[in-house]
């Protein structure tokens, strides 16, 4: 009994909202080359509630958008964005300030309103400005998707839905479970 | 030594003029080839205007002949666009009027996309109807003739080079195509279509900003085989194109016969060329 409770507990705690704000997100968009096609990713990434600025490198077709403090930074309207362009996500970086956050390998945090599941990550506390990847499928290449998916037994990496997997860690059903590396 | 050959009479056939030469505008832009279309689509909810201007020397009247073509081209979603166009043109009257109504839909159903590169392919159908009779070897719905054309696309990207191949069928659609003992029976009404298109980036080299000009060569081999007579075309399309402000393009092409048989738009000098050579 006592031991359910203190898992119970340690679940709690785990999916506690905990203090970020992120305030960059570093794309980098795959099926181009040329600027007349970055441009229309950077046209499309401009009119996302709440940026700031979009710098590109072209020769990478890498855009950093910059978020206004306290906007709501969305991973999925970016992915849609870069794909209403024509394109893909290869890579999705999201840099913010953390606040002491303990994170570890193959558990859910919630950071505002949002639920992460962190994979091979090592045990730590996220601390000052940080850099997390999102590894959701279409965020990344399907090889290194792949890789992801086997690093848990979690099934909700393949669905990036909360599935069962979730809900004992506190985590609803069917909440957007965003994967991540550090 | 066959290519120097080659490029000789290309060469006399250039200062001919005898050639059809094309130029498009197009705002903003994203198409990518100048006498195909590419399996990638436009932006999503959005739309563009092309001109498209062409010029020859007339075979029969020796004056200079146009055609004058206007597109509206929308980006239903990321994988469906629609074009919509008509025609001007002197090229079968003796004076500029009203000649053909356009459509074009695109449906990207592959893509598999890497950083510089990609592989996609697409399905597309267009119809076109014309006020020209089709007494015209080559089939084509771009003003000449009204009728139907589907195919498929397939688009290979890596970094600065573009490959693409597209395969289609055409069918001419004209009330002379069904009457027994026409004289337009000599015309072919159905064709198999297969191109193969290559564009590279020459600059910039590298990259600063989006105001940079960008400059683009291309080659396009285009093939039409009738079947259901004995014809068959070869064209080939070399081409230019500035891209201004990574939005506004401007594209001239020549597009040339290799065929050893002369359509009535081609001159001769445009079939010397195979004869020579094949």
């Amino acid at each position: 009994m006592k031991v359910k409770f203190i898992i119970g507990l340690l679940c709690l705690i785990a999916v506690l909202p905990a203090a970020a704000q992120f305030n960059k997100a570093e794309i980098q968009a795959s099926g181009l080359t040329c600027a007349m096609c970055a441009k229309s990713i950077f046209k499309n990434l401009q009119t996302i509630s709440g940026v700031e600025s979009v710098d590109t490198d072209l020769n990478s077709s890498t855009f950093i958008v910059a978020f206004k403090p306290g906007s709501e930074v969305d991973p999925d309207l970016i992915r849609k964005k870069v794909e209403d362009a024509g394109f893909a996500i290869a890579s999705l970086k999201l840099t913010g300030e953390f606040n002491d956050v303990a994170v570890k390998n193959d558990a859910h945090i919630n950071f505002n309103g949002m639920t992460f599941h962190f994979l091979k990550t090592n045990v730590q506390v996220l601390s000052g400005e940080k850099t997390i990847t999102v590894v959701d499928k279409s965020f990344v290449t399907a090889k290194d998707f792949k890789k992801f998916v086997s690093s848990t037994r979690m099934v909700c990496v393949k669905t990036g839905m909360a599935e069962a997997c979730c809900t004992r860690e506190g985590v609803q059903e069917k909440t957007r479970v965003f994967h991540v590396t550090i | 030594m066959r290519m120097k050959q080659l490029c000789v009479v290309t060469g006399k056939v250039l200062l001919g003029c005898s050639m059809l030469f094309c130029l498009h505008f197009q705002l903003p832009a994203q198409e990518l080839y100048i006498f195909t279309e590419p399996a990638l689509n436009m932006r999503a909810r959005s739309v563009s205007l092309k001109y498209e201007g062409k010029f020859l020397e007339g075979f029969r009247s020796g004056k200079l002949e146009q055609r004058h073509a206007i597109e509206t081209r929308i980006g239903l979603s990321k994988k469906w666009m629609l074009d919509f166009g008509a025609t001007k043109s002197d090229m079968y009257s003796s004076n500029m009027r009203f000649e053909s109504a356009n459509f074009y839909t695109k449906y990207r159903f592959y893509s598999n996309d890497q950083v510089h590169k990609h592989f996609r392919v697409a399905a597309f159908v267009e119809g076109s109807w014309s006020r020209n009779n089709p007494f015209y070897d080559e089939i084509a719905f771009d003003g000449d003739q009204s009728g139907v054309r589907g195919g498929f696309i397939f688009t290979q990207l890596l970094h600065k080079l573009a490959l693409s191949s597209t395969l289609s069928l055409s069918e001419v659609v004209h009330q002379t195509r069904f009457q027994k003992n026409t004289a337009l029976d000599v015309y072919p009404w159905q064709t198999f279509n297969y191109s193969l298109s290559a564009g590279y980036l020459l600059f910039p080299g590298n990259y600063i900003g989006f105001n940079q000009t960008n400059f683009n060569l291309y080659v396009e081999l285009l093939v039409s085989n009738a079947l259901d007579k004995s014809l068959n075309y070869i064209d080939l399309a070399p081409a230019i194109q500035f891209i201004f402000n990574s939005n506004t393009k401007l594209n001239a092409g020549i597009n040339f016969s290799l065929t050893e048989i002369c359509t009535e738009w081609l001159h001769k000098a445009g079939c010397l060329v195979l004869k020579r050579h094949s």
